[in-house]
């Protein structure tokens, strides 16, 4: 059904299995352009200033930040789920989109499942620093044999449902993407040239041969951890907004919120797998693989979302009047027009109205213009997030204590150290290991529709 | 097993086995074993003990139990001895003082500044917290800010701690200084030595001075910032007596003030508000409330309280009285003709008709007046523009309604309000004339706070000028020798504020610096070399005239407190007041601008700018900390034009400051109010360089009484920026009364004291099953009577001191990071000219359906068993989950390490003096971790053991006070038992009108709150 509604190839270029092999495998066996050096060097001086920001607020205190009362949360909680949001896309192409036997995902859901993994790891370092002693926070949040009592987590808490949510989530997503490298790993190690590469693609690729009963055994793993992963798309950022849901904030106190993150979060992640694949596909000559096509679909999902999020914003104005509660009405009238307005009006404008440009095929199918709207769509999707965390503290139940909540340098300094923490681990991605899963696109090319080979 | 033993063992084996041809064996040991050996271990059922060595004996074989010994003792020496820890002391007590036990509190009795009865608390010889005496008949029990802050100025390190000459900055001993004086004292010209004070109150240091004076025939004058000579002047003029009389408010149906700040800063504001609530009784059943008519030029906490309030500005002061007069002797109040004379053709009409006062209310307040013949009293300040004239006029008043002697007491004169400034005036012209050899100060600052330049020219001419000081403030830093003062705390002494209410100043530590008290130096200078405490004892051996000298000693330092009343009956001759108020004729009120400058609640005179409390207190009105303002209307702010967080100039001819700008509700257009207290130049690291000076902006009237209200100025505005750090920036409740502030008019509350309910109700119910999460013992709880909290924030500070509550500094505050516990919210109400003030104390309200519990994720906040909602430090991560769920925004975080830094300004070691102020009982919060109101846990905790040990279950009422409730001299606080009805606290929590804040949440709080109830009728 899939292939009667794509009707271009999925593959360009009337590619053999030998030209995929070497396309592909070309940027981890040729030497980095100046272009990469140029990237990583930026980008890992960002995540370096990042981690000395993070190190200074652990010497001296969490106090660095924007945060204050009433405003409790702030940039790292909001940064926190971003990145949590970021990588949703990831799980849904590789996962959901291959139990939808979604053949078009097999250009890009290594890519976004790699990219779901450092944004996991990105999210993950907020948690740990955004609380005000770290040292403790590291593992008191898990359930372990202590002598204190024994002294338990909270499990009413959604912080240790979160702490639970998202390393369940990492460790899936990491053996997903693992399991669907080996093979390609194999193929790395099979055409390395000297020992030390043969020695550590080959340690990687756990001995994969290739045997029929290995294809086999591989495809049903595959399969149960597609099937595994898929449930976590809707827990985690369900789980996500319990932090908020479970709460009595007005704005916060929703039952909206599990879906409405879901949606946001499916949103964000494809915003940014376009944003990366159209630099990658230009970068590493991948346009042949990473077609329009792609592109386009990944348009049109970010238009249903996006259109799923817009719904959100308005079913939370008229529940707030519905309810006929004073304060969640306040809120709501308070996030469009009140102190933090400038906001709202940016997350409305970036995430409501910019991905309706997407109705049109030329505007889906127009590079620039994705690659603009996707980062604008990241933009709104962190400051949806804004105005959710700020905008509920800054203004609660009693007028006394209600205060204004800015961001210091500090705060943007450690945001900007996590997008370079993220754009430092896939140049290293796109460097090391296969950008694109060659034993899942060498299927669908167009050439093996007429061989035997399956 | 030496090896020499191994080897012959070995041969006697071998001659075993060679002797016999075979042997047969079951283990490696019994082979190897002798035959003596195993014949005796053959019939015994157990082994014995491998070989152990013996004393003396040189251990060449370690045996298996010695090597684990010296293993585990090397490894354990190993991990232990690389760490270098600090170094502390625990230096126990070679001989231990009677009556003390370690861990447990020693109370003092004592009398702290203005007169007030305070018990201290010590633990192991250090005081760490002051408490009203209960027994002290004018205080009551309540404290003040400035009492409570005591405790922060006692342990400062910036005190001046010894003598010093000023100019080299050189340490002194105290002999050298005694030598140096009394060659200065000696070859002073006749009238030469001067001694400049603080009002004295204590009748032994009034007889050292009198024997100082007497000796050198020195002329001693009294100096105080504030000024009360108008008041004590008019009863002079009157009644033939320069006092200022006592004012007792418990007995006043209607009370007047008009620009007199009694609750706030005016004379003895703990002892006033303590009886001024004592007839805010409504909630608890006693309909027979007074009211309050206040007539006021900038807000205060006065205004706050009053059920009607007409904003003024100075120089309206007298017009009002007069009026006020005009329309009573209209309406048959008997009143002095010639003084009637005075406010002639003035009328009521006019009145609100030229100051745009609401006349219904005058009217109002006419009548009333008018139907409590004895029961009507009315207060004015004693700085304005015509204050002489003014409280003559208030006098007559006063007498024609008859408050003299039922409410006014004459015969109790308040000590520590007289001062004089044609006294002052006169030693710094003689000092100019260098008529002056020696001048002792003690107690004041006049460098800073007189207002013309002339005293500091004054001190250059003197040859030897001592300052007896707390630090090296203005004055002391321009005299010859700085010496250390002692504390109160440090000293004996004993006190009549009011006439004839005594108390003994005892101290509770030995002086922590080599410092002394005024009376301690006088006394030696006097050459009467002698212990003070003897010399304080002696004193009163003779005036008492008790024959049992020892034991009426005891029996005063036991109650802190004892009372000889006199009578005294005056008659008034209206005389002189006739003439000086017919020269003082009234004037047509002017458009100009007008300054007021007043007393901040936190900062007072500005003497203890130092003080880190009282510096992070809000004011309690505008909230704002660290720094002084311009507070101004909104329509002025308007007309200006000024933009966020402006600063605009205020000037006169003479002088100008600048000063950020507040924007004050109920103030008139043409008046500017900026506290006085800020900008030390001469002080601590904290004090210095905070908000701006406006004494010089004050002046003189002809007849010597300071006027610091009423000045005409200019203002103007800058171009500069300047944000207030202030704790609350929102004072408007957006419709929310019902959930969170109910309030109503007694006429309504007569009908209904529910009546603020107006019908709303709210269903709560549990999903769970409510027997599960009952408190079997005890569930503590607490009632807060909004009608009766006059906003003094003494418990803030009393909270600050009990709890360790750690100073965060400025910049901290403004970024809404201050850590107190419990705080006075502010709402206005109404029109914004003349809004309706309402205090409303918040603190954790230690809720059964506690919100903050169930999100920690790490069980750093729980319930307990009797109902508080428990924090612990050491468990908390700070992920400020708490906070933010919790409604109430009650719970306060560390965000950086505060409790180590003195506002950010003085380091806290463990060598520093401010460590010894620390309540042991109370952990100090680290970095990272949320803190927040406990209930006084560690109160709570301590008397139900103790009575526990003295087989006592159940918590009789008032055995347990939290530290806000102690110090509140409103008591608007109780605290005790819900699960107990015979407590207080349960009654008030079931009046009907009785709310919880924001109780449609179902959070179930402890603290119950009285609705604000105003007597408009």
């Amino acid at each position: 059904m899939a292939n009667e509604l794509i009707k271009e190839p999925l593959v360009e270029g009337n590619k053999t299995y030998k030209d995929v092999t070497d396309d592909i495998c070309r940027p981890l066996e040729s030497f980095p352009t100046n272009r990469w050096y140029i990237a990583i060097g930026i980008s890992g001086a960002i995540m370096t200033m990042g981690f000395a920001l993070i190190a200074y607020m652990i010497f001296t205190g969490v106090g660095q930040s924007g945060i204050r009362s009433p405003v409790g949360w702030g940039m790292m909680i909001i940064t926190f789920v971003f990145w949590v949001g970021i990588g949703h896309a990831g799980t849904l192409i590789s996962a959901i989109l291959f139990l939808f036997r979604q053949k078009w995902r097999t250009a890009i859901n290594r890519s976004a499942e790699a990219m779901t993994i450092f944004a996991v790891i990105c999210a993950g370092i907020f948690p740990l620093i955004h609380t005000g002693r770290p040292w403790y926070s590291a593992y008191w949040l898990f359930p372990y044999p202590n002598q204190m009592g024994p002294l338990w987590v909270n499990f009413r808490s959604p912080l240790i449902w979160d702490v639970f949510a998202v390393s369940t989530y990492f460790t899936i997503s990491l053996v997903f993407w693992y399991t669907g490298l080996v093979p390609d790993l194999a193929t790395v190690r099979d055409r390395a040239k000297n020992w030390f590469r043969k020695k550590i693609y080959g340690t990687l690729a756990l001995g994969w041969r290739g045997s029929g009963r290995g294809w086999s055994h591989y495809e049903i793993c595959y399969l149960i951890l597609a099937g595994l992963a898929t449930p976590l798309v809707l827990s985690v950022h369900s789980i996500v907004s319990f932090d908020f849901a479970v709460s009595i904030i007005p704005g916060w106190h929703t039952t909206i919120f599990p879906p409405y993150f879901v949606a946001g979060a499916i949103f964000s992640g494809f915003a940014m797998v376009v944003t990366l694949l159209v630099i990658a596909r230009e970068v590493f000559n991948l346009k042949q693989y990473i077609t329009i096509q792609h592109l386009d679909n990944m348009n049109k999902v970010i238009l249903a979302t996006g259109m799923l999020v817009g719904l959100a914003y308005a079913t939370e104005f008229f529940i707030a009047w519905y309810s006929g509660v004073e304060y969640e009405k306040f809120i709501f009238i308070e996030r469009a027009l009140g102190p933090y307005a400038w906001a709202y009006w940016t997350m409305i404008t970036c995430n409501v109205i910019s991905p309706q440009f997407f109705w049109f095929r030329s505007c889906r199918r127009n590079i620039v213009l994705m690659f603009i709207l996707s980062i604008f769509v990241n933009i709104g999707m962190w400051f949806e997030r804004f105005v959710i965390v700020v905008t509920s503290l800054a203004q609660d139940f009693l007028p006394s204590s209600w205060g204004y909540f800015s961001l210091t340098a500090w705060d943007y300094g450690v945001m900007l150290g996590s997008f370079g923490l993220f754009f430092t681990l896939f140049l290293l991605f796109c460097r090391f290991l296969p950008t694109v899963s060659m034993a899942e696109v060498k299927p669908v090319i167009e050439s093996s529709k007429e061989s035997d080979h399956v | 097993m030496s090896s020499l033993e191994k080897e012959a063992a070995r041969k006697e084996q071998e001659s075993i086995l060679t002797s016999e041809a075979r042997s047969f064996w079951q283990s490696i040991g019994e082979q190897a074993s002798s035959k003596e050996e195993l014949d005796q271990q053959r019939g015994q059922e157990f082994f014995k003990l491998p070989k152990e060595a013996q004393p003396g004996e040189v251990c060449e074989d370690l045996s298996r139990r010695d090597f684990f010994k010296w293993v585990g003792g090397a490894s354990a020496l190993f991990a232990t001895g690389c760490q270098q820890r600090p170094k502390r002391h625990l230096i126990p007590y070679v001989h231990k003082p009677e009556g003390l036990t370690y861990g447990v509190p020693v109370w003092f009795s004592s009398v702290g500044p203005q007169g007030l009865g305070v018990l201290i608390k010590t633990r192991e010889g250090r005081p760490i917290k002051l408490e009203g005496n209960p027994d002290h008949e004018l205080n009551r029990g309540g404290l003040d800010v400035g009492a409570q802050a005591e405790m922060l100025n006692l342990y400062n390190p910036q005190r001046l701690q010894t003598p010093i000459d000023v100019k080299t900055g050189q340490r002194l001993a105290w002999k050298d200084v005694a030598v140096k004086v009394s060659e200065a004292l000696q070859s002073a010209q006749p009238q030469g030595v001067r001694i400049l004070s603080a009002p004295v109150a204590s009748p032994s240091l009034q007889s050292v001075i009198d024997s100082f004076q007497e000796r050198f025939k020195a002329e001693h004058v009294i100096y105080s910032a504030s000024d009360y000579s108008a008041l004590a002047r008019a009863y002079e003029v009157v009644f033939g007596e320069t006092k200022i009389p006592y004012f007792d408010f418990s007995n006043a149906d209607v009370v007047v003030s008009v620009d007199a700040d009694f609750l706030g800063t005016w004379l003895r504001p703990v002892d006033f508000t303590k009886q001024f609530s004592s007839r805010r009784r409504v909630n608890e059943g006693d309909l027979n409330a007074n009211q309050l008519f206040c007539f006021e030029s900038a807000m205060t906490l006065t205004g706050a309280a009053a059920d009607h309030r007409f904003a003024i500005k100075p120089s309206h002061q007298l017009y009002i009285v007069l009026t006020l007069i005009e329309e009573l002797a209209r309406r048959g109040l008997r009143m002095d003709a010639s003084i009637r004379e005075t406010s002639k053709g003035l009328s009521a009409k006019k009145l609100c008709e030229d100051l745009n006062l609401n006349q219904e209310v005058f009217e109002k307040l006419v009548k009333k007046l008018i139907s409590s013949p004895g029961r009507g009293l009315v207060v004015a300040g004693t700085v304005g523009p015509q204050s002489i004239e003014l409280q003559l006029a208030v006098l007559a008043l006063n007498e024609a309604l008859g408050a003299h002697n039922k409410i006014i007491r004459l015969n109790q004169g308040i000590k520590t309000a007289s001062s004089s400034r044609s006294d002052f005036d006169r030693l710094v012209t003689d000092a100019l004339a260098g008529k002056v050899d020696f001048l002792l100060i003690q107690g004041c600052n006049p460098a800073y706070s007189s207002y013309s330049g002339d005293f500091k020219a004054a001190l250059g001419k003197i040859p030897l000028v001592i300052s007896l000081a707390y630090e090296l403030d203005e004055t002391a830093a321009l005299s010859h020798i700085a010496l250390g003062e002692s504390h109160f705390l440090e000293s004996w002494g004993d006190d009549e504020s009011v006439e004839g209410f005594f108390a003994i100043q005892q101290p509770a530590i030995e002086p922590l610096f080599d410092t002394r008290s005024f009376g301690e130096i006088l006394l030696d200078w006097t050459g009467k070399s002698q212990d003070y405490r003897l010399f304080v004892q002696n004193f009163w051996r003779q005036r008492s005239g008790a024959t049992n000298f020892e034991s009426w000693w005891k029996e005063k330092l036991q109650k802190g407190f004892w009372k000889e009343t006199k009578s005294l009956s005056l008659k008034p001759k209206w005389s002189g007041a006739a003439a000086l108020l017919n020269q003082g004729s009234l004037k047509e009120p002017g458009a100009d601008l007008e300054l007021v400058t007043y007393f901040s609640v936190a900062m007072g005179d500005g003497r203890y700018a130092n003080n880190a409390w009282r510096q992070e207190l809000p004011d309690p009105i505008t909230k704002v900390t660290w720094s002084n303002f311009a507070a101004i209307s909104s329509s002025l702010a308007a007309k200006l034009n000024l933009g966020k967080d402006p600063v605009i100039k205020i000037s006169t001819l003479n002088n100008q400051i600048e000063l950020p700008v507040f924007i004050q509700p109920g103030l008139r257009d043409d008046v500017v109010a900026v506290a006085l207290g800020y900008g030390r130049e001469k002080s601590g690291s904290i004090g210095q360089a905070v908000g701006q000076n406006a004494y010089p902006f004050l002046s003189q009237s002809a007849s010597g009484q300071v006027i610091s209200m009423g000045m005409p100025v200019q203002i103007s505005k800058t171009n500069k920026k300047y944000s207030l750090a202030s704790t609350q920036t929102h004072f408007h409740l957006h419709g929310r009364d019902f959930d969170i502030l109910q309030r109503l008019d007694l006429e309504e509350f007569k009908k209904n004291p529910a009546a603020a309910k107006k019908g709303q109700k709210i269903d709560t119910f549990s999903i769970y099953n409510e027997k599960e999460f009952v408190y079997p013992g005890n569930k503590w709880g607490m009632a807060i009577d909004l009608n009766k909290c006059t906003g003094c924030q003494a418990c803030i500070v009393a909270c600050y001191s009990e709890n360790n509550i750690a100073v965060v500094g400025e910049d901290q505050v403004r970024k809404g990071r201050h850590l107190a516990w419990l705080r006075l919210d502010l709402y206005y109400s109404g029109d914004e000219k003349s809004p309706e003030v309402d205090f409303e104390p918040m603190l954790c309200q230690h809720c059964d359906n506690a919100p903050c519990e169930t999100v920690c994720p790490v069980l750093a906040t729980v319930h307990s068993h009797d109902g508080l909602n428990d924090m612990s430090y050491n468990r908390c991560v700070g992920t400020r989950y708490c906070a933010n769920n919790c409604p109430y925004k009650v719970r306060r975080f560390n965000y950086f390490f505060y409790s180590n830094r003195l506002a950010d300004k003085i380091e806290v070691t463990d060598e520093s003096p401010l460590s010894l102020m620390l309540n042991p009982d109370v952990t100090v919060r680290s970095r990272g971790v949320m803190e927040k109101c406990t209930f006084c846990v560690q109160r709570i905790r301590k008397t139900v053991a103790d009575l526990s040990a003295d087989g006592i279950n159940k918590v009789p009422d008032g055995a347990i006070k939290t530290a806000c409730q102690q110090s509140c001299p409103a008591d608007a606080i109780e605290f005790g038992n819900l699960n107990d009805p015979e407590h207080r606290v349960t009654k008030l929590s079931e009046k009907s009108q009785g709310f919880k804040v924001l109780e449609v949440l179902n959070t179930r709080p402890s603290i119950s709150y009285l609705p604000r109830v105003r007597n408009k009728g």
